[in-house]
This record gives structure tokens, sequence and C-alpha cells, in this order.
């Protein structure tokens, strides 16, 4: 079972969205890839996530995006050729865990973590693609502490104005409030709060809203968050899942269910800059390129 | 039917499939699943996508047939086991002209009206990275639209005969249709299928697979609903079987070199006719002529921001009443990405053979005729037709348009 005389195939490195992933050597060069297997045998043809994730990723060249090197056709699979990464957040963070106590990461690197994913999110605004699954399994990282997006099988292009795109994306636990009410005209903001609710897990080491279906993840974001109405997110009413009956909850203090969960104290700035990327309302959520422009990122900017 | 007759004066070889205008009409209903996330399951059946293709008539042989390396210029076709689609050529030399984040306050003196500011609470409009999605854009329609014309070049190796296009494009339109997907897919499928046909020599007996699978690929990439494979081999007809679909996708995407993402028109034609305010009119005969240049074979070497450029102008020609006015203002400049009708002389050609081919089209284009005859594209085609016809008659060299 080798994938190409030039790889040697060696550990499995996990399950992606539509592929198995084997880390390999490039047996000329001696550099460590990742290979990400497809199958072809499908009754569709080659799948539509396998087409998006490798056209999209050739458009995607940036530091904090896993560059896609290779493309190699055998007789019933694909092997895409990535750069491989020693290690994933979610990983990483389990590593970290104290018994059965999730720590957070040093704030030092939750802010070093946090803004290279929105430098990489912003890239990918930036070249009209949305990648609709961030969450921290999808987050690799490498042992000099850079971060890179990975997995873009469910991403893709837009237009503008933005097309209507199916609800049924990202995973439950870092979907946004508007897309579990049905809504289908999402744009960037999508990507936005899941880096809001990966920002969170980082500082805490526990997902923020783990829910297990889709009314209980909207009901445990609006029990810290608040339940939204027309005075708050003008418009919501209007969504397809959007219930009347939701139980209404007012917003609680970020700082007070995270600081528990963290030593380090929790300045006003990552405070603030969470509120804006947790924003229930799309519009009011703040973008990628907003947020590395946030205070809390001072120390980043570059000076002339 | 043409179709038959421009077939057959070019083959000799009579058992081949030839008319691919009849469509089966039978009412085909999109599956209503949302298919975007579906992983599908493990069949047993193995693929030799590569080796049964004969899409490619240029055969050679390479002494490693392991493995083979691509480049863009020569295409070859093999029969190998293993192939190297993509490889990345590490141009970060590009990557470094990319500006580093900047305050984003290097406004320059303008005449332009800034209308995107007015849009900033519309999030579909993604205001904020518009001017950075703009010079994507720019930039990758460089390298995904066809860089000579196959249908007009007689002397190039991969010469079609304009007619054969046209036959497969109405084929397109009407099949497009009945599956009721986005004007963007039919764009995408288009340009997949023209950047191919600009390439590789295809023999005729191969068109209709080429045309239904450009479809089938583009369709994957743009919609959220997707027909299912059955449906695509139904509508050809028995000429292309569901094997030979998943054959010939794979060959494409391969050919290709999975370079699917195009700057589809549609984009470039909502930012310039932001500038016209969106009038409901001008842009309805836009979408229109923007569809009408996408099926003629006389522009597929246009880059889509020009096309669409086009289309707009034509357009505002047609619903400006009062013909003394500028109808392509600094602000139309602007976000037409700096064209300029009244000092390019390329652009002028390109509108004056638009408006002539509506008058008198070259090639036969019936679905497309068809289709914007209908009432719910608003009847718009006679009203463009009965404009180009005055036009042609009354001022046979059209330069009377580019005048103030």
């Amino acid at each position: 079972m080798t994938s190409s005389s030039q790889f040697k195939q060696l550990e499995k490195l996990g399950n992606g969205t539509y592929a198995t992933v084997y880390k390999g050597l490039n047996k000329t060069t001696g550099v460590y890839v990742a290979l990400k297997e497809v199958k072809l045998d499908s009754e569709e043809g080659t799948p539509s996530t396998a087409i998006r994730e490798i056209s999209l990723m050739k458009e995607l060249k940036h530091e904090n995006i896993v560059r896609l090197y290779d493309v190699i056709h055998t007789e019933n699979k694909l092997t895409l050729v990535f750069e491989y990464m020693d290690n994933d957040l979610k990983k990483y963070m389990d590593s970290r865990t104290v018994g059965n106590n999730p720590q957070g990461l040093e704030l030092s690197l939750v802010k070093y973590f946090h803004w290279q994913l929105l430098e990489g999110v912003s890239f990918c605004h930036e070249s009209k693609i949305l990648h609709r699954d961030l969450k921290p399994q999808n987050l690799l990282i490498n042992n000099k502490g850079q971060l890179k997006l990975g997995d873009f099988g469910l991403a893709r292009a837009f237009g503008i104005p933005v097309n209507t795109f199916s609800s049924e994306v990202v995973t439950l636990w870092y979907r946004a409030p508007d897309v579990l009410m049905g809504s289908r005209t999402y744009s960037t903001s999508i990507d936005m709060w899941s880096c809001g609710c990966i920002l969170a897990e980082m500082i805490t080491g526990k997902p923020l809203f783990p829910g297990t279906n889709d009314e209980e993840q909207l009901k445990l974001i609006f029990e810290i968050m608040g339940t939204p109405n027309e005075s708050t997110w003008s418009g919501v009413s209007s969504l397809p899942k959007y219930n009347p009956n939701f139980s209404q909850k007012l917003p609680r203090d970020l700082r007070t269910i995270l600081q528990p969960h963290t030593k380090e104290p929790l300045d006003d700035n990552l405070i603030n800059l969470l509120h804006g990327l947790l924003q229930l309302n799309p519009d009011m959520r703040l973008s990628a390129k907003q947020a590395l422009h946030h205070p809390w990122f001072a120390e980043y900017y570059q000076h002339p | 039917m043409a179709s038959n007759d421009s077939l057959s004066n070019s083959s000799s070889n009579s058992n081949i499939k030839t008319d691919v205008s009849t469509t089966k009409t039978a009412a085909l209903k999109r599956p209503s699943t949302v298919t975007e996330k579906v992983i599908t399951p493990v069949a047993t059946k193995s693929r030799r996508a590569l080796t049964e293709v004969s899409v490619n008539n240029q055969i050679s042989t390479f002494p490693d047939l392991d493995r083979v390396r691509r480049d863009n210029s020569d295409l070859t076709f093999v029969p190998l086991r293993k192939r190297q689609i993509y490889r990345d050529q590490e141009n970060i030399e590009e990557e470094e002209q990319r500006p580093k984040r900047l305050k984003s306050d290097d406004s320059e003196e303008c005449a332009w009206r800034d209308l995107d500011t007015d849009e900033k609470s519309d999030i579909c409009m993604v205001v904020e990275y518009t001017n950075e999605i703009f010079s994507h854009l720019y930039k990758r329609e460089k390298d995904t639209t066809p860089t000579h014309n196959y249908l007009v070049d007689t002397q190039s190796a991969y010469y079609l005969r304009p007619s054969m296009r046209a036959i497969l494009i109405d084929w397109l339109v009407e099949v497009h249709e009945k599956f009721q997907c986005y004007p963007e897919t039919l764009f995408l499928t288009i340009n997949l299928m023209d950047r191919f046909l600009s390439k590789n020599k295809v023999t005729l007996s191969k068109l209709q697979l080429l045309a239904v699978t450009s479809l089938f690929i583009a369709a994957k990439f743009e919609e959220v609903n997707l027909p299912k494979l059955s449906d695509y081999a139904y509508i050809t007809d028995g000429a292309a079987s569901k094997n030979d679909i998943k054959n010939a996708e794979m060959f494409m995407l391969t050919s290709l070199e999975f370079n699917i993402g195009w700057p589809n028109p549609m984009n470039f034609l909502r930012r310039i006719s932001k500038a016209d305010r969106y009038d409901f009119q001008t842009r309805s005969i836009a979408k229109f002529l923007l569809e009408f240049i996408m099926c003629c074979h006389k522009f597929v070497d246009i880059k889509p921001s020009v096309t669409s450029a086009m289309a707009m102008f034509v357009a505002k020609k047609i619903t400006e009443k009062d013909q003394t006015k500028p109808i392509w203002d600094e602000t139309f400049k602007h976000y037409s990405g700096g064209i300029d009708p009244l000092n390019d002389s390329e652009f002028q050609s390109n509108c004056k053979k638009l408006i002539k081919e509506i008058a008198n089209p070259t090639t036969k284009l019936d679905s497309l005729v068809l289709k914007f005859k209908k009432p719910r594209y608003g009847a718009i085609y006679f009203k463009v037709s009965q404009w180009c016809n005055n036009q042609v008659e009354n001022n046979k060299h059209l330069d009377s348009l580019f005048s103030l």
C-alpha cells in the first residue's frame, strides 16, 4: 500500500472529512509530508469536496494555511500531498490535560495562535473563500509554534453578493447561531463565530458550547450570550428555525464564566475581542481584518 | 437540424453519435437533499480513468511509465498507473508582491464615487474585502481564460469549427435550464470546456461527453444541490454512460490541473451594475448580453472582467434614452476595473462584433434565444435584437456608439 514510489507511507494521522491522512516521507528529499488519500470509487465520481479542496487550496498560498504540494492520481484514489505539521490544536490541548482537568494555554500562546488563525482566515476571505469548518482539529501546529489552517473539505468560493449555501456546514460546537437557525445567506461571518469559540477554548481548554444537537447548541449559546430578539438582532425572527418560545436568557459576563478556568487574569481587551467575535447577529460580528486590528494584539502591530 | 449537416461534412465516421441537440426532454427533477456534505460510500468498482478516456489523441510514450511530470505546455497522455497532477512551483516571489497589512487609508484623489460604503451594512456584499477580492479576481482571470481563440484560428492544432461549439453550447444551455442550476454554473461549464478545447484535440464523437462532463464538474464546484450522475448520463440519451462521464471527469480535472475556480463574470457584472445603481432593466439586458457573449465563439479568449464591461456598456446604450449623455463616467470606469470605452479601440471593436453577431448570428444558438424570449427572462431578446438590427442597418460602422 504505497501511495507513490516517491513517498514512503508511514503511520496514519487521522480521518479527514472525506479521506484518510497518513504521514509520509519524501524519499528523495527526506522531507516529511502529510498524505491525504481520497477514494475515487464512489457512485458520483470524484467527490465535490476533493474538487473544491484542491482547486481552492491551489489559490491559497499563505504562511498560515497548510501548503498543498502535490496531487497524485493512482488507479482508484487521489493522494494530496500536504506540508507536514507536527500536531493539531485539539491534540495539543488534550496533551496538556492534567488528570481529568483540561488546562488552558498560556495567554501569550493563545494570543500568538489566535493572531495566526486570524491571518489565515483573513487571507481566505480576501481570496473570496470561506473555510466553513474551523475547529481545533483543523488547525495544525508545529514545533516552531506556527499555526496553519487545514482541511478545506467544506470550503467554498463565494461570489458577491453571496449566493445561498447549505446550512449543513461547520462542526456543531463551532457553528454560528444564524446558521443554526437555518440562515443560508451567511458570509465571512460564519468563520468568525468559529474563531470566537476557538479563542475561548484555548483560554480554558474546554469547548465553549459543547452541544449534542442543534436545539441544545442554540440553548447553550443563548445561556451565555443571551437570547436574541428583534431589538438586539433585527431580522432574527424571520430566520427559518427561529422559535418565539426560545427560553429567554440575559447575556452573561464572559469574564465571570471563563476566569475560573484559567490561572492568568483575563484583561478587558481580550474579553472585548471575545464579545466582538461572539456576536449573535452576523452583521455585528467582527471580521478577521477588524479582529487583527483589535487592541488585544497591539503588541504585534508593526510600527514603522 | 443543423447539427447533422455540420458534423457529417467534417467526418467520414458514420456511426458516431451526432445529433447532440436532441435532448431528452423528460422532466428531470432536482434532488432536494443537501448533498454538499455527503461523503459518498465506498463502492467496489475500480477506476482506470486515465487509461480509458480517449479524449486526447496526442499519444506519446514516456520511458518512465510509473510517474510522469507534466508541464503546462505539453499535454501528454500516456497509459500510466500513477500521474502527478499538480506540483507546487513554490512561486514565492508572487506572494511577496502582496502588500503587507496596511491601515486602509490609501485613498488618492479620485473622481469616482465610492459606492461600497453605502453597502457596508449588507453582509452579502462583503464590502470589507471587496478591494482585495477584486484584485485577486483580476489577477486570477489572466490564468483561467483561454489564451487564444481556437475557434477563429483555423491554423491552430486545436481548431474547432464554430458551428460545432454552438451545438454543444446550445445543448448545455437547455440542460442547464432543466437542471435549474445557477447562472454561474453555466458560465463555469463553458469556461472549463473552452479551456480544455483550447489545449486538446477532441474527436467529434467525444464532444458531447466533454460538454456533459464540464457541466458535471462545474456543478460540483458551484451548486448546493447536485444533480445525480445518472441524470447526466440520462440527458445524453445514450451518448455517454455513467462510467464514461466518471472517467472523463478525472481526465479533465487532470488536464486542467484542478484549477476549477475561475472569476465568474457575474461577479464583475454585479460590480459594474453598482455604478448604475442596479438599474433593473439595464441589468436584465446586460445579463442576456453576457450570456450571449459566453455562448458566442468570437469571445472565448476575452477576460471576464472585459466581457462583463462589454455587456454593461451595450446594455447602457440600449436603455439610455438621452444619447447625448455620457454613459460611462469615472464611477463606471472604476467599478469596471479601469475600462474606458471611448479610448479603447479593442473594446470598441469587440462591442461592435457583439452587436453585429446579435443582428446577424453566424452560429445557431436557438436555446439561448428561446430562453430570453420567455417572460421569466423579461422577453428581453426582442428588445435587444431589434436595437442591434437598427444599429447595423442605420449605422454601418457603428462608430457613433463611441463618440460623445
